[in-house]
């Protein structure tokens, strides 16, 4: 890796993203035996410092210190000194004073694990920053692309067409997905209400489609994002049912998509809003396959930073 | 009171058109002779090599005191405007204990004249509180010295009042100061809509947030014939609407901070999310940074400071969390130089701001005018800097801008702005 943190896919080379997605490869294998634990990361300390309510992504993160023998602290903003006015710089330095050597950070505004990495020694990954990035995300969603198609790393996702549909102004989970899968060769296409659609998301490298049948048209996955309704200002959305029946992966449109196209979403799902229930279960998508991934993406990630560190690189 | 002559500086006014190596008396705060051979003086300036400009006028300065004075004391602020070469400053302050009424400008008049450096104007809240409901008493305020009222920096005034505002205003010949941003369609915005803020998931308000609401300020003073001022104008649209407004005769003026005439929004991709570019209005895109400059060098703007003296509690946080705007004072007019040369300079940050608040006095280097003038050399851009300096360059956006132009004297009511003392402590 070229960088000693994890905080935006846009800062990352393809050849980055390979070497983390090849990682993860191994790493999932070793989740597959019946001993689940190496000792890459003994006598590490691995925080998480949560700003914002999350279970798998924290779950997931921990569970990936855990495997990799690393000792985990859980920090959340509710029970915190935060609570009692404490700055989010002053609690990383404090947190950072305990001898972290990484921080995973989720924060509810645009840039704080940016602002993280330059106030603090400590490796930083970026687990969610308002609307900006959620780059392991992004990296267990290709991860899962490529185990869904049979391809290695290197191979990446030449040839692919990935949809994503839905709020993709207000998504970090999108912008991560599209600098990371066109970076890995695929093609991404976007489509969801205006209110939800960046007049300029081409800028992005995605290619806008005026309407979701449009866009699903022999694609061969599809993401569809959540609808997040406690980041979605005011008039951007009818409905439920209006965005179900016109924005949602309905029973008959994921039987129009292409053989062979796998379905995506990051979670939590809102059933019978983005996603009817019966294709949220179905054989077609992915979902605990992404979670069973992020995992293995994680180990990866935290051992590529640490072990990197250890060797005295940037 | 002493005499005093600036010689061989090469003298800028926009006013008289004067653009010539010569000398400059002042005398009994006025000045008192421009030309070579005045009279004899007790004291000579040799300004070889320097340029005089009339003192520069910031129509948009928040003072800190009272309130916050950890940030910046009022005579801080005064200190570190002649510092930059202002020796006017339009104040105002954001909100309660701030001065919303007559004893609390009367107040702030009172200190600022026992006070070395820039001159102190006042600018009163437009509304009882700042709460933007009720209005203010403006005819108190006018009698107690305050010259402008506004709604910066405080709750804006509600749309349903504000022409009322405005030509209450009118009846005691106060400068109405207002933003021309629509707060509804600005909303909570930090950043422009566009492609930056695309990228970095910034939420974001579109420029016409802007040219909305100038166009209700300009139709509001078209029918209140009150003069009226837009602080904080930052876009193509709006500025040629203003311009429009001018050529039909309304008495409106704007003002652009000096951060978006020398800063694109695509500054915040080369220092993603550094809290000194959280700024009000954000930055906007090239094409209006180009109109900017452009409208300064024709002189059709004018430039502000948009000074705001925050501290590390308010700009060392996450930046959607940053107060908006930072520490200009200082460096407001030499940046402003380095970009449109003198004459421009002179006449967007002296001319026009004494123009736009209807004093004939100062922002000229005219014989009778207030002995308020500049002295600048110009070289190598200065580096570093300590303490206050240091800090205040991180919390500014223009922080990494190193101007060649630099203040080597500052002149108001003719007399030398001392050391820049504050409380005989000397203020870094």
């Amino acid at each position: 890796m070229t960088l000693a943190h994890l905080v935006s896919i846009d800062e990352h080379t393809r050849e980055d993203l390979v070497e983390i997605l090849d990682s993860a490869r191994s790493f999932d294998e070793l989740l597959q035996r019946p001993l689940r634990k190496v000792p890459a990361l003994r006598g590490k300390t691995i925080v998480n410092m949560f700003f914002e309510n999350s279970t798998r992504t924290r779950l997931s993160f921990e569970l990936a210190a855990k495997r990799l023998s690393a000792d985990t602290v859980n920090f959340s903003a509710s029970s915190s000194s935060t609570s009692k006015g404490e700055t989010f710089i002053d609690t990383a330095r404090n947190i950072e004073a305990m001898k972290a050597d990484l921080i995973i950070v989720r924060h509810e505004y645009a840039g704080a694990a940016d602002l993280l990495r330059r106030v603090c020694s400590s490796a930083v990954v970026n687990a969610g920053d308002g609307m900006h990035q959620h780059p392991t995300q992004a990296l267990l969603d290709a991860y899962t692309l490529l185990d869904h198609f049979g391809r290695p790393a290197i191979d990446g996702l030449t040839g692919l067409t990935v949809a994503i549909i839905g709020d993709i102004a207000h998504s970090r989970v999108a912008r991560s997905n599209i600098g990371c899968l066109t970076k890995l060769g695929a093609t991404v296409r976007v489509a969801g209400p205006r209110t939800m659609l960046p007049a300029d998301v081409e800028s992005l490298g995605a290619l806008p489609f005026p309407d979701v049948d449009s866009a699903l048209d022999g694609v061969d996955a599809v993401m569809m994002l959540r609808i997040q309704k406690e980041r979605l200002p005011a008039g951007r959305m009818a409905s439920d049912s209006d965005y179900r029946n016109r924005f949602g992966l309905s029973v008959e449109r994921a039987a129009r998509l292409k053989e062979g196209a796998c379905i995506l979403h990051p979670g939590p799902i809102n059933r019978g809003v983005e996603l009817a229930p019966e294709v949220a279960d179905s054989a077609q998508a992915l979902v605990l396959d992404q979670v069973e991934h992020g995992v293995a993406v994680r180990m990866a990630v935290l051992y590529l930073l640490l072990s990197h560190r250890a060797e005295g690189e940037p | 009171m002493t005499s005093l002559r600036i010689e061989g500086a090469r003298v800028v006014c926009p006013a008289s058109g004067l653009d010539d190596v010569t000398d400059v008396t002042l005398q009994g705060g006025r000045i008192g002779y421009v030309g070579s051979g005045g009279p004899a003086c007790d004291e000579t300036v040799d300004g070889r090599g320097q340029l005089l400009l009339p003192g520069a006028i910031c129509l948009d300065t928040q003072l800190s005191d009272p309130g916050r004075e950890d940030n910046e004391t009022l005579a801080q602020t005064l200190a570190r405007a002649a510092q930059g070469g202002i020796t006017t400053v339009l104040g105002h302050a954001p909100g309660p204990p701030a001065p919303s009424d007559a004893p609390g400008v009367r107040e702030l008049l009172s200190r600022a004249e026992t006070l070395p450096g820039a001159r102190l104007l006042m600018a009163g809240h437009v509304s009882v509180h700042g709460e933007g409901r009720a209005l203010a008493d403006m005819g108190e305020m006018q009698r107690a010295g305050a010259v402008a009222v506004t709604d910066l920096c405080q709750a804006r005034l509600s749309r349903s009042i504000l022409r009322p505002a405005m030509e209450y205003a009118g009846s005691f010949g106060l400068l109405f100061v207002t933003s021309p941003l629509d707060v509804a369609l600005a909303g909570k915005a930090i950043a422009t809509e566009g492609p930056v803020s695309t990228a970095l998931g910034l939420p974001a308000s579109p420029a016409e947030a802007e040219v909305v609401g100038a166009v209700m300020a300009i139709e509001c003073a078209r029918r209140a014939r009150t003069r009226v001022h837009l602080a904080g104008l930052t876009t193509r649209a709006a500025l040629a609407r203003v311009r429009a407004a001018q050529d039909e005769g309304v008495a409106v003026t704007a003002s652009c901070p000096i951060a978006h005439l020398l800063l694109d929004e695509s500054e915040h991709l080369r220092r993603r999310f550094d809290p000194a570019l959280r700024l009000l209005p954000p930055l906007r895109a090239a094409e209006d940074r180009h109109a900017l400059i452009a409208a300064a060098q024709e002189g059709a703007v004018c430039v502000s400071s948009q000074h705001r003296a925050w501290g590390p509690v308010d700009k060392d946080v996450e930046f959607e969390r940053a107060a908006p705007g930072g520490p200009t004072l200082r460096v407001a007019l030499p940046l402003l130089l380095d970009e449109v040369g003198a004459g421009a300079a002179a006449r967007a940050m002296s001319l026009l701001p004494a123009q736009a608040l209807g004093l004939t006095d100062r922002g000229k280097i005219t014989e009778g005018a207030r002995a308020d003038v500049v002295l600048l050399s110009s070289g190598e851009p200065g580096v570093g800097g300590t303490g206050h300096e240091a800090r205040a360059r991180r919390h500014c956006a223009l922080g990494p801008m190193s101007p060649r132009h630099r203040v080597t004297a500052c002149f108001v009511d003719g007399r030398r702005v001392p050391d820049f003392t504050d409380g005989g402590r000397t203020v870094r």
